[in-house]
C-alpha cells in the first residue's frame, strides 16, 4: 500500500467521523420558496409605491398582457432553472434549458420589433434617481434569498447558474416596474428596466465561480 | 435506461455482430449503482459503517475515470481526494430514488476540470520538479565514472597545445577568437589544431 492510498484511507476515515444524519436538498421545493417569496415581494412593493395610475387601462391593451405574460413565464422557467442547477446531476434538466431561452429571445425580438416601429420615446429626466431606486428596491430581496437558498447546493454549472438566476430576478423586476412606471415606451420600459441587467448578468457570470464555489 | 439501450441494441444485432462486453457491465453497473443508493441513503441517515463502504467502493471507480486525463498517478490521487470531499459536501444534494453513477461523474467531472483550470493556469504543465528531473549519477554511477575517466585519460595524453585548445574551446566554452587571443595562435590555425585534436581523441577511445 502507497503513500497516497494511506492518504486516501484516512480522508475515508476522516469523512466517516465527521458524518452526521442530513435533510435532503430539494430543489423543486427551494423553487417553489423562492419563487412565492418573491412573487409576494414584487406584489407587495407595487402596492408600497402605488400602481400606475392608468393600470386599469394597461391591463386591457392585448400586448401589454402579452409582454407581462411573456415575463412572468421567462420569470418562473428561469427561476425553476436556476434551482434545477443546483444539484450535481443537473444532466437530466438540461433539456429544460431550451424554455427561459427561447422565451427570452421572443422578449428581445419583441423589444427589436417595437423599437423599429415605434422608437425609443420620451425618456423621463430623473430616470437614474426614479425609475433605478424603484429597481433597486424589487432586486435586492431577490437576489439575496436566491444567493442564501442556491449557495446550500452543490452546483458544477456556476456560470448558467447565476445567468439564469439574474434573467429570473430581472424578469420579475420588469414585471414590478410594469405595474408602477407609468411609461411602457421601449427606452424606458426595456433600455431602462431591462437592459442594465444584461451587464449585471455579464458581471454576475465572472463573479458566479467565485460566489457559488464549494 | 442505459440497459433498455443495450437490450435494443442486442436486439438489433445478429449473433455475429453481438458485443462481448454489452450486457455483462450493463446489468453489473447497474446492480453496482442499486448497492450504491442504498449505501448512500444510510449514509444521509448518519451510517457512518455504510458511508465507509460507499467511499471505499467509488475510490477505483473515480480514479478509472480520471486516469483517462490526468497524467500522473500523483496527480489522480490528489484529485481523488478532492472529489470525495466534494462527495461529502455535496451529500445531502443526492435524491436516492436516482441513479448514484450520474451524480458521482458529475462531481468528478467538476473537480478535474477544476484541478486542469488551475493547472494551466500556474502553466503548471511546464514546470518539472526537480526532484522528478532525469538526470545521470555521474559520481555514483560506475559506468559514467569510468567513461568520465577514460575521456580524461585521453585529453591527457593529446600534445600541450592541443590539450589547451580542447579544454578552452570545449570545456571552458571560449570562443574560436578568444582562444586565438589566449593562446597566441591564428583562428584558422585554432580549428586545425582542434580538429586535430578531436580526431586523436576519437581514435583513443573508439
Amino acid at each position: 500500500m502507497t503513500n497516497k492510498d494511506d492518504e486516501i484511507n484516512k480522508t475515508i476515515h476522516n469523512l466517516c467521523g465527521e458524518l452526521k444524519p442530513m435533510g435532503c436538498f430539494n430543489p423543486n421545493w427551494r423553487a417553489a420558496l423562492w419563487i412565492i417569496l418573491v412573487l409576494t415581494y414584487t406584489v407587495a412593493v407595487a402596492t408600497t409605491i402605488g400602481f400606475r395610475e392608468n393600470i386599469a387601462h394597461a391591463m386591457n391593451r392585448g400586448e401589454f398582457v402579452f409582454e407581462l405574460l411573456l415575463a412572468f413565464g421567462t420569470g418562473i422557467t428561469a427561476g425553476l432553472v436556476t434551482f434545477w442547477l443546483t444539484i450535481p446531476d443537473c444532466e437530466r434538466y438540461k433539456k429544460f434549458i431550451a424554455v427561459p431561452v427561447t422565451l427570452l429571445a421572443v422578449q428581445l425580438v419583441w423589444m427589436f420589433d417595437r423599437l423599429y416601429f415605434e422608437g425609443m420615446g420620451d425618456i423621463r429626466e430623473n430616470w437614474l434617481s426614479h425609475c433605478w431606486m424603484n429597481t433597486a428596491l424589487y432586486t435586492t430581496v431577490p437576489i439575496f434569498a436566491v444567493v442564501l437558498l442556491v449557495k446550500k447546493g452543490a452546483t458544477v454549472m456556476p456560470c448558467a447558474l447565476a445567468s439564469f438566476a439574474v434573467l429570473s430576478v430581472s424578469e420579475f423586476n420588469w414585471i414590478g416596474m410594469r405595474l408602477v412606471c407609468p411609461k411602457d415606451n421601449v427606452g424606458e420600459a426595456y433600455f431602462l428596466n431591462f437592459l442594465p441587467y444584461v451587464v449585471i448578468g455579464l458581471l454576475a457570470g465572472f463573479l458566479a465561480k467565485k460566489l457559488f464555489r464549494w | 435506461m442505459r440497459c433498455d439501450v443495450y437490450k435494443s441494441m442486442d436486439a438489433s444485432l445478429s449473433f455475429s455482430q453481438k458485443p462481448l462486453y454489452s450486457l455483462p457491465m450493463a446489468y453489473q453497473s447497474e446492480e453496482q449503482d442499486i448497492v450504491w443508493q442504498q449505501l448512500a441513503k444510510k449514509a444521509q441517515s448518519g451510517d457512518s459503517a455504510a458511508y465507509r463502504e460507499l467511499l471505499g467502493s467509488i475510490v477505483p471507480v473515480i480514479r478509472r475515470s480520471l486516469s483517462r486525463s490526468l497524467p500522473s498517478s500523483d496527480i489522480i490521487d490528489d484529485v481523488v481526494q478532492e472529489v470525495l470531499l466534494s462527495v461529502h459536501k455535496a451529500l445531502h444534494t443526492y435524491s436516492a430514488d436516482r441513479p448514484f453513477l450520474p451524480w458521482l461523474m458529475a462531481i468528478t467531472s467538476f473537480r478535474r476540470t477544476d484541478y486542469l483550470r488551475q493547472h494551466y493556469a500556474a502553466r503548471g504543465n511546464k514546470q518539472v520538479s526537480l526532484e522528478n528531473v532525469d538526470l545521470p549519477d555521474y559520481l555514483n554511477n560506475s559506468e559514467s565514472a569510468a567513461q568520465i575517466k577514460d575521456v580524461e585519460k585521453a585529453l591527457d595524453s593529446l600534445p600541450e597545445k592541443q590539450k589547451e585548445v580542447v579544454e578552452l574551446l570545449k570545456i571552458k566554452g571560449y570562443s574560436t577568437r578568444e582562444v586565438s587571443e589566449k593562446t597566441g595562435l591564428s583562428e584558422s590555425a585554432v580549428k586545425v589544431t582542434m580538429h586535430r585534436a578531436l580526431q586523436k581523441l576519437k581514435e583513443k577511445l573508439a
